[in-house]
């Protein structure tokens, strides 16, 4: 079994020909990439209205195969809201996706701080995009306000490409409980930032924090799934680490058993 | 034969990890790479002389696992051309390997990949017939004007990733003397688009062993709905062809 908890859907600004769920499809059989948790493209990189509406629309062929996120945009608290009640009962959707980075908007400011309150009440995960902060713009992601957000809730989030910056991820996950845990997912370009590709970040991981708090995500259709394959079949995993960061702790977090 | 354009060995400066030889030669044996491209860590900030120095050593104990690249930082000024020499008399060194210093360099003082020292660099490499390996970083457009300011290098830029995969294809396409190493290459079915757009035989691959995985490029190639004979070529015919006979 193998649970991809990071993948979109959507147009990209990049030469990517894969957009629908029908496109993906295909990419999980090649993988045997058995389910996927998707986010919206159009959510994150432009318009939010309708985004999770096309998204529940693509993924409704796909029943027990691929699920949504809620992506939410704290600069249009009615639509969040709206999309947050919407599809928390939809068993479409599993969790909720959030972009600091793209929505400008640092993770652990006031405006995400009603988004959190509701995602504890509703007991909805969280994937959070985390990077480096090189720019200002990126430290609204930084792998540190996503573990200040983690001690303030109880949710569980989910720090996405381990925080572009394995170590400082791992040590930010360390400094809290056990509600925050890594995906593992990583492009490769950016020279002079190769730890974001780390030959050693998964393992890394699994010996600070323990398997259960390290999950498969591959970034596809934006990253190929090879990259993310490759990083793990180089991490010399155990037959129980493995079942854990494939795919049990997925199943765990985004409740995907049934 | 699968040929890695892209291993390094030495010290690792910020982070205690293993980068030695017998740890890449460990990382070749687990994923499948028969041969690896090797440059010491100690040619971009301290004694390049003796980095190359150890390169060509351990080249010598492996012969059969190892090529070895040389560098040389241009900002030292001194014993920068002879260096050139000595790597390719002496040691049999088979290319020059351009870090991207600028990237941990940030003073402001460094020039860049066409200051006047790599002009002088690069005019080496052209006299010298030997091909020139350039690091992740540097933009296509810089990469392209230095293939054609210097048409009689073969020239191997790394970097191409999703982001920059456009300026890579024009560039490429645009110098016969340019090939792209797929070592950052990670946009979906890259491979494929790169293979469509270029053809097989301007890409190489590399690893970036020991800090980045080996088996995410290896698995880019190997997974691709592309054809065995431009595997073969990807993964290491075409590196074994610019570097020439004997390599």
């Amino acid at each position: 079994m193998i649970i991809d908890c990071h993948a979109h859907l959507g147009w990209w600004f990049f030469p990517i020909r894969q957009e629908s769920a029908s496109d993906v499809a295909p990419i999980m059989d090649k993988w045997g990439i058995d389910k996927a948790v998707f986010s919206s493209v159009r959510a994150i990189m432009e318009d939010c209205r309708d985004a999770n509406s096309r998204l529940a629309d693509q993924i409704t062929a796909y029943p027990g195969r691929m699920y949504g996120y809620i992506t939410l945009n704290p600069h249009y608290p009615d639509v969040w809201r709206r999309d947050l009640e919407t599809y928390a009962g939809d068993v479409r959707f599993v969790g909720v996706k959030l972009h600091a980075a793209w929505h400008s908007c640092p993770i652990d400011s006031k405006p995400y701080a009603p988004i959190f309150k509701r995602c504890e009440e509703l007991h909805l995960p969280v994937l959070a995009h985390s990077y480096d902060p090189t720019s200002d713009t990126m430290s609204a992601s930084a792998p540190e306000r996503l573990a200040n957000v983690a001690r303030d809730y109880d949710v569980q989030i989910v720090m996405g490409h381990m925080g572009g910056n394995p170590l400082r991820g791992i040590r930010a996950c360390a400094a809290c409980g056990p509600n925050l845990s890594l995906e593992i997912s990583a492009g490769r370009e950016n020279a002079g930032q190769m730890y974001a590709w780390d030959l050693l970040r998964i393992r890394r991981a699994l010996d600070a924090l323990g398997p259960e708090r390290v999950l498969f995500g591959s970034d596809m259709p934006l990253v190929d799934p090879a990259i993310c394959f490759g990083a793990v079949r180089d991490s010399n995993l155990t037959p129980h680490e493995e079942e854990l960061v494939m795919w049990r702790n997925a199943e765990r977090i985004f409740g995907l058993s049934g | 034969m699968i040929i890695d354009a892209h291993a390094t060995v030495g010290f690792s400066l910020d982070d205690n990890r293993d980068m030695s030889a017998e740890f890449v030669l460990s990382l070749m044996d687990r994923v499948g790479i028969d041969k690896a491209c090797i440059t010491h860590t100690q040619c971009r900030f301290q004694d390049f002389v003796e980095g190359n120095s150890t390169t060509a050593r351990v080249v010598r104990e492996h012969p059969d696992r190892f090529i070895g690249f040389f560098g040389v930082n241009p900002a030292r000024y001194l014993g920068v051309l002879d260096e050139v020499d000595r790597c390719l008399d002496e040691l049999d060194l088979a290319a020059l390997r351009i870090f991207n210093n600028e990237a941990s360099f940030t003073s402001g003082w460094a020039a860049g990949v066409r200051g006047l020292m790599h002009e002088r660099l690069f005019a080496k490499a052209m006299a010298r017939k030997i091909p020139v390996y350039l690091d992740s970083g540097f933009p296509f457009s810089v990469v392209l004007s230095l293939a054609r300011t210097y048409p009689r290098i073969k020239l191997i830029a790394a970097g191409v990733g999703y982001g920059n995969i456009a300026e890579a294809i024009i560039a490429v396409n645009g110098a016969p003397n340019l090939w792209l190493d797929i070592i950052a290459l990670d946009i979906q079915d890259g491979v494929e688009l790169l293979v469509k757009e270029c053809g097989a035989e301007k890409l190489v691959f590399g690893s970036g062993m020991p800090l980045a995985s080996p088996s995410s490029p290896l698995l880019m190639v190997k997974m691709a709905d592309i054809s065995q004979e431009d595997k073969d070529k990807i993964l290491g015919g075409n590196l074994a062809g610019i570097l020439g006979a004997g390599r």
